[in-house]
């Protein structure tokens, strides 16, 4: 099957970058240190509603994300770490295999019970966080996380099987979440227009497994809650995300007496990086002032 | 169906389909999937209602964004409609 490459600068081939066949990349020298500013851009940006940031390990317990249904709306994107049994046996068996074969392949022998899953979107591990919790005030919260998302073909800085998400966050009731919202579309706008990005505020839906069939992602259509900032025609390099009282109601978070609401500011580092390359070319000379990028 | 007829009819719909929300409490300006007074497993029921109660069908794939904002939206979008 053939893609459409999507909009932006093919980075292979610039100095410090590596593309992998498993979809992912490798930054160093000038790229990596342009995800950092990037990153710390967003960062200054969840600074002023004063969010709180944190650092959310790789995996979550799966239970976790079955209190919204994740696995079977994104059955395709899911990618689950998995163990050997630790049976000596059973050890000493896959020992003996020819792990991997020549096709790269590894066959295993008894697995222990998948329980977890690695990270499909950064905002999920707040909820788990503050299950139960009634919250006096709003709540904004920022957290960078390795995102995995199976696809059937990867672009480099485009579409890839792991990638970083930096998400603001913010639970309250639905004025408080839909100001916020509001606000940081008006900050990001106000910034991609102030250095020249091009970018439309598209809406979109989640990509739901069968979405014909989803009455999820027709309740999306019908009541749009997501809206793209779109780079190039195509390329999503970030979004804004009203999730109603979903998350509230599921993960039991209060606020005012009622389930909370939620909504996030999403941005896709590496399709930040993809998109600067083309407006602003690859030498750093040529790329708009941004903080000094963390270590 | 006249729109007032329609409209009555739906506001029970509503109430009784939630199970979130009082007769009292529902406005015909309340936006009931934002608060997710209608959650999105409700959707197709309501197009199943809505098919029963005008007695003429729906094409979900035609259906615009905000259509079934409200009580308000959903009668001025579906009473005495031509067929579609």
């Amino acid at each position: 099957m053939s893609h459409a490459a999507l909009p932006g600068r093919d980075p292979r081939g610039l100095p410090g970058y590596r593309w992998l066949a498993n979809g992912q990349s490798t930054l160093a020298g000038p790229l990596l240190d342009l995800y950092r500013r990037l990153d710390r851009l967003f960062l200054s940006w969840a600074e002023e509603w004063g969010a709180t940031e944190y650092l959310f390990p790789t995996f979550l317990p799966a239970r976790e994300l079955a209190c919204v249904d994740y696995l079977r709306s994104f059955p395709h994107l899911a990618t689950f770490p998995v163990t050997l049994d630790p049976d000596d046996e059973n050890l000493l068996a896959f020992t003996r295999g020819d792990a991997p074969d020549a096709e790269g392949r590894v066959r295993l022998t008894a697995t222990t019970p998948v329980v977890d899953v690695l990270t499909p979107a950064a905002c999920y591990h707040f909820y788990a966080t503050f299950r139960g919790e009634h919250l006096d005030k709003p709540r904004y919260v920022t957290t960078r996380a390795t995102c995995f998302r199976r696809e059937t073909h990867y672009e480099p800085l485009a579409r890839q099987w792991s990638f970083s998400m930096r998400e603001i966050v913010c639970l309250g009731t639905s004025d408080e979440v839909k100001a916020f919202l509001e606000d940081g579309r008006r900050r990001v706008a106000r910034y991609v227009e102030e250095i020249g990005l091009g970018v439309a505020w598209e809406m979109a839906t989640d990509p739901f497994f069968r979405p014909q069939q989803s009455p999820k992602h027709l309740a999306q259509r019908l009541d749009p809650v997501k809206t793209e900032m779109v780079f190039g025609g195509s390329l999503a390099i970030g979004s804004v995300n009203f999730h109603r009282n979903y998350f509230g109601e599921a993960f039991e978070i209060r606020r005012e007496g009622r389930d909370a609401f939620s909504g996030c500011l999403a941005f896709g580092v590496e399709r930040w990086l993809r998109a600067f390359l083309a407006c602003f070319g690859p030498e750093p000379a040529g790329w708009p002032a941004l903080p000094p990028g963390q270590v | 169906m006249t729109e007032t007829e329609l409209r009555e009819a739906l506001r029970e719909w509503i109430v009784s389909t939630s199970g979130r929300i009082g007769r009292e409490a529902l406005r015909d300006d309340t936006p009931i999937l934002e608060q997710r007074i209608l959650t999105s497993l409700h959707v197709l029921e309501l197009v199943l209602f809505l098919e029963q109660v005008t007695g003429l069908p729906i094409d979900v794939q035609r259906l615009r964004p905000g259509v079934f904002r409200d009580v308000d939206t959903i009668c001025r979008s579906f009473a005495a409609r031509p067929p579609s």
